[in-house]
């Protein structure tokens, strides 16, 4: 069963190259292919997100979170509720993330299943490929070579006068992947991190450092065809955020914070802690949800339910 | 609310681990590995396969290089053999010349990129011995001198197959659908013929003519006088196994389970075998001629035919192991090398009756408890 899929990624990953005679271009524009194939769910993560941070901002939510504060089974079940009424699935965000994962399997057994280095290596390979659609005598040798890469080994890129291979792609990487996952998470504000108190800080945190360290990781030591599927991956992922409009530009902490994602005032960044209200008593008046939504949050500082400490009122 | 931390942060990474484990098997894998390389020397079968070299007699072990399990080695092409030596490549481009009778090493020529491998037989000629490297590298290094190599050619592709020296000069694939000529003194390349399919098997030369196989689906015979190529036979599969070129005929069979006979002169169509194997299972071996002058043919699944010249069943017998090695002829006998199941090597009479097996150093050590 997994191996029938992997071969259908093969198939086309070796028809492909059949067209286009550049194992790398190959690699990128099946990934291309595989993003455009998942861009519907993709979307509606982006919607989802939003959707809960809409939510996540309402007086209502903020309320309940006030009311139940020392009470977290009341809260998530009050939570849950509100999800149920907003018609907001908590969960619909991680979709696309899943769906990656064998995707990335079967690149990786299939980039590695490509490039041949042992007759017992070929011979595999004529097997798995479906005869109908491609003649392996007419693909065969492939040319693993792209740019200064050899796609079936990890990537160095060698300078003179430097002893050492610089492992550019790796680096590309985790600079993607870092500006991946600050640009396209929603602001912690209003977004999950709110919803879960510390757990949601302590998650975001964590996958900031994680992700990049992992992908990074990967992209250093294993096939840099591969590693060349991660880094058009989060390029793709970000102009794909970029034209839905929803690039969360703030939390990159380059001059004034902007959101995109709701057009209308920015909500408190990442790295903005957020401020106590020295007059919390009455809601300023205003002419949109978004920004009442954003005066009533100025009230409460979240860490503080984090830590399990009573709001502080005045400093 | 840190019970869900817990359940997440090992959750990633589970995630993580399976990723990354996944990954590496594959690599693992794609690392391991060919078929045993086999010749033979009156009853003397010398096999590579992994990390040791045998020589085995009547099903008995003569010796074992190495004597302890070495892991970093891996041997896969044939040993060639010359004189009282023995030459084995092995998958890190070393060659390790060893002593016929004793297995004892004589001396070790390490070639320059140590993460390229010899998967064929090297070749001695002239006082030159020729050394075929999977990087595209073919080196000669006199055999009075192993220290430097006499000269050194890259060709344009992997190189796969053994060199055949003809008239003062090497004949030799890549994988890039060519065969080189290179002068045997200077290592110059003096022309590439490109062909409609990679050469996966070795050249097979006979009545002054030079024939191949390739995936192109094509037997091709090449005239070194005249450096024409001609097509002889054109099959259904691509076609692995180098042919067997007898007097007046010449026999093919390719990754389809099919076999093609045809008239050396005119190349017209004597007979054709269609799917012997009933499963479509590849043939990777070449077809050898047994000294009863009947043909053996080899699939990949383990199945033995034998055929008299007219292609008529003579016999057949299942091993149900995996054979891809082009079996060896000897007296009335031949052995066949398997990717070990029960057993790494079985010698069979003409008429396919067993005549002794060798159970192979990697398969009894992973039967013994390791210490």
């Amino acid at each position: 069963m997994w191996q029938s899929f992997v071969n259908i990624f093969l198939d086309i990953l070796l028809y492909i190259y059949k067209l286009v005679d550049n194992f790398g271009v190959a690699i990128i524009l099946f990934t291309v292919l595989i993003k455009l194939v998942i861009y519907p769910l993709m979307r509606s993560q982006i919607k989802s997100s939003a959707a809960m941070m809409e939510m996540q901002k309402s007086p209502r939510y903020l309320e309940m979170m006030e009311k139940y504060k020392d009470n977290k089974e009341k809260l998530a079940e009050e939570q849950m509720k509100l999800y149920k009424e907003m018609g907001v699935n908590p969960t619909a965000s991680c979709l696309p993330t899943l769906i990656q994962l064998p995707v990335i399997f079967a690149l990786y057994q299939a980039v590695i299943a490509a490039i041949v280095s042992t007759p017992l290596g070929m011979l595999d390979l004529t097997k798995r490929i479906h005869p109908e659609y491609l003649k392996i005598g007419e693909i065969f040798p492939i040319n693993p070579s792209f740019l200064w890469m050899n796609l079936g080994q990890p990537e160095r890129l060698y300078i003179p006068g430097i002893s050492f291979g610089i492992p550019v792609l790796a680096i590309l990487v985790v600079v993607t992947t870092i500006l991946q996952t600050k640009l396209t998470m929603q602001s912690p504000t209003g977004g999950s991190t709110a919803s879960t108190g510390g757990s949601g800080a302590m998650m975001t945190g964590m996958m900031n450092i994680y992700m990049p360290v992992l992908m990074g990781f990967m992209a250093y030591t294993l096939a840099s065809g591969l590693s060349l599927y991660f880094l058009i991956s989060n390029v793709f992922t970000i102009v794909q955020y970029g034209v839905e409009g929803k690039l969360n530009w703030s939390a990159l902490k380059f001059g004034k914070a902007k959101t995109a994602a709701l057009a209308e005032p920015a909500p408190v960044s990442v790295a903005q802690k957020p401020k106590i209200n020295p007059s919390p008593s009455v809601p300023a008046k205003s002419s949109t949800p978004a920004i009442s939504a954003v005066k009533e949050e100025e009230k409460i500082d979240y860490r503080e339910f984090k830590n399990k400490k009573k709001p502080k009122k005045n400093q | 609310m840190k019970k869900n931390k817990i359940i997440l942060i090992s959750g990633l990474v589970l995630l993580s681990v399976l990723l990354l484990s996944s990954c590496a098997g594959n690599s693992a894998l794609n690392n391991a590995t060919s078929w045993p390389g086999v010749t033979a020397e009156g009853n003397t079968i010398y096999a590579a396969y992994n990390s040791y070299v045998s020589a085995v007699e009547d099903g008995q072990k003569i010796w074992t290089y190495p004597a302890e399990a070495d892991k970093s080695l891996s041997f896969y092409a044939a040993p060639l053999i010359d004189g009282d030596l023995l030459y084995v490549g092995t998958y890190h481009n070393q060659i390790h010349i060893l002593n016929k009778n004793t297995g004892a090493l004589v001396q070790k020529i390490e070639l320059a990129s140590s993460k390229s491998k010899i998967i064929a037989s090297p070749v001695i000629d002239d006082g030159l011995l020729i050394i075929p490297s999977s990087d595209g590298a073919v080196s000669a290094y006199a055999v009075s001198d192993y220290s430097k190599p006499a000269w050194t050619i890259k060709l344009s592709s992997d190189v796969w197959t053994t060199p055949l020296v003809l008239d003062g000069k090497v004949y030799i694939s890549s994988l890039d659908k060519k065969l080189n000529v290179i002068d045997l003194k200077t290592g110059e390349l003096l022309s590439s013929v490109q062909t409609n399919g990679a050469i996966m098997d070795n050249l097979v030369y006979a009545n002054q003519v030079i024939y191949f196989s390739t995936f192109g689906k094509e037997v091709l015979s090449f005239d070194p006088e005249t450096g024409t190529t001609k097509t002889i036979i054109q099959t259904t599969g691509e076609i692995w196994a180098a042919p067997l070129v007898l007097d007046d005929r010449i026999i093919a069979a390719d990754m389809q389970g099919n076999v093609y006979c045809s008239d050396l002169e005119s190349g017209k169509s004597l007979w054709t075998l269609n799917n012997i194997t009933g499963d479509g299972s590849a043939i990777i071996a070449a077809p050898e001629q047994l000294t009863n002058q009947n043909i053996l043919i080899s699939a990949e699944n383990g199945d033995l035919f034998v055929y008299d010249l007219d292609g008529k069943s003579v016999g057949t017998r299942s091993t149900k192991l995996k054979t891809m090695s082009s079996p060896v002829v000897y007296d009335d006998s031949f052995v066949s090398a398997f990717i070990p199941g029960d057993s790494l090597l079985k010698s069979f009479s003409n008429d396919l009756k067993e005549n002794w097996l060798y159970i192979g150093e990697s398969a009894s050590a992973a039967k013994t408890p390791a210490k």
